[in-house]
């Protein structure tokens, strides 16, 4: 039991009784933290702006047994812009998913944090949607542990520049070469010139990615590999992901 | 809950399922229920039943009805080109209080959610276009809840709508950002209501 500050991003929140929620946030200080927000239904407290989805805060939170208790919020940046827009609320909700999906409870990193600061930013400002989704992916994988190989084969370990066929293996984490990939039915294609921008979003600072030029072609097979090794990590789908697809589908874009 | 009679654990059990009911309001409202004459007991169950049996949605507007056409619908007084799209039944209860909004409804029976994977297909938008289609609309207003969710709802809408030359607007100012609708007071949704922008 402590009280203690925090900046926190709002990644979700379900209903709980007639008036209150239960916030998911993500905290500078400690990780993933699941917190009551009391009255945040009926009153017109500012509390229930402030526990808006993606809304970044600083908050005194009192940590019980297992849920905190927001006491105080100051609302640092809104995010009012990625809730007006059909495609900006979508990626983010994205990236919210894979936050809260990806990590556990109370377990501080302040790296993750940042990079979903950054990220939220990023989509705000109508920068290359795609390209922000991508980069954060692919930051975040790193960041947890998963960062696919992409310079050899990883099964025989064949150096990229002598592939000619490649694929990507979700199950193995990192690109195949031709005849590896017999061993994954579910390998997808993926040009070396997609894979040279994966590098690049690894290595990319993050104010120079509107200088990054994402191909329809990669953008495509980007779009699948990444969340389908993503999806494989997590062993379940992701629900953003399903609502991305139909909104797709109703050619809305 | 295993000191209890298997009966009253059961009922504790569905009782529990209930919005806003924990294990220990669960616990009063059973005792409650054995504590009741038998008539009360037997009222209590056949009213639940008869909600269930008799009440179905509004052909036109999917309010809940106990007839085929609701009591709004079949209200001559109303002005049927205008068009209030709510979230939920309870919704049009709220909108009602303010004694503004004299128009009719469409009740989607819920929101759109990203987080959720709850898509377009999963809300009462196919009988919507039907009513814009075949009558003469002339306004739609955006009255879902003023949270993501509804938020949602309402951009979607606005671009499904885009075909039709319809005014649409949108309820927004002075509600509480984050709430619900059904809890807003008269004062704030009439000012809402009165204060709504075009989208
Ligand atoms: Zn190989
Ligand atoms: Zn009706």
């Amino acid at each position: 039991m402590s009280l203690y500050q925090t900046e926190a991003i709002v990644l979700r929140h379900y209903e709980l009784g007639e008036a209150d929620k239960i916030a998911i946030l993500y905290t500078k200080e400690r990780g993933k933290v699941r917190a009551v927000a009391k009255g945040v239904r009926k009153t017109r407290s500012r509390l229930a702006g402030a526990m808006e989805v993606f809304t970044h805060n600083q908050l005194q939170l009192y940590q019980g047994k297992s849920l905190a208790k927001v006491n105080q919020v100051r609302v640092l940046k809104s995010f009012a812009d990625l809730r007006a827009d059909l495609w900006q609320m979508s990626y983010a909700s994205y990236l919210a998913e894979l936050v809260n999906e990806l990590t556990v409870d109370q377990e501080r990193d302040q790296a993750l944090f940042a990079l979903l600061l950054t990220s939220l930013n990023l989509l705000s400002k109508e920068e290359n949607l795609m390209l922000v989704v991508r980069f954060f992916e692919l930051r975040l994988l790193r960041l947890l542990g998963y960062q696919p190989e992409l310079k050899c084969c990883v099964e025989c370990d064949t150096a990229l520049e002598e592939l000619t066929k490649l694929k990507f293996s979700s199950q193995q984490g990192g690109v195949i070469c031709g005849d590896c990939s017999a061993k994954d039915q579910y390998a997808m294609y993926l040009s070396k010139g997609s894979v040279a921008i994966m590098n690049r979003l690894l290595e990319i600072d993050y104010r120079h990615l509107n200088r990054l030029k994402l191909p329809v072609k990669s953008r495509q097979q980007l779009a699948k590999v990444i969340p389908n090794y993503l999806q494989s990590i997590l062993e379940k789908p992701l629900k953003t992901l399903d609502f991305i697809r139909v909104l797709n589908a109703q050619g809305s874009n | 809950m295993k000191h209890y009679a298997q009966p009253i654990a059961k009922l504790i059990g569905q009782l529990t399922k209930l919005p806003g009911i924990g294990p220990k309001t669960a616990q009063r409202l059973a005792f409650y229920i054995l504590d009741s004459t038998q008539e009360e007991v037997e009222e209590l169950a056949l009213t639940i039943k008869d909600v269930k049996d008799n009440i179905n949605y509004c052909s036109v507007c999917n309010n809940f009805s106990a007839e085929e056409v609701c009591s709004i619908c079949k209200d001559e007084t109303r002005d049927t080109n205008t068009i209030c799209i709510v979230e939920n039944s309870k919704d049009i209860v709220a909108m009602e209080r303010t004694g503004e909004y004299k128009g009719v409804y469409h009740v989607l029976h819920g929101s759109i959610s990203p987080m959720e994977g709850r898509g377009p297909d999963d809300i009462r938008l196919n009988s919507l276009l039907s009513r814009i289609k075949e009558k003469n609309i002339e306004e739609v207003i955006l009255a879902t809840d003023p949270n993501v969710e509804g938020e949602a709802t309402a951009m979607y809408i606005v671009r499904l709508l885009e075909p039709f030359e319809i005014t649409i607007s949108r309820i927004a100012h002075g509600l509480p950002v984050g709430g619900d609708l059904e809890y807003a007071d008269e004062v704030t949704l009439s000012k809402a209501l009165e204060g709504r922008t075009k989208v």
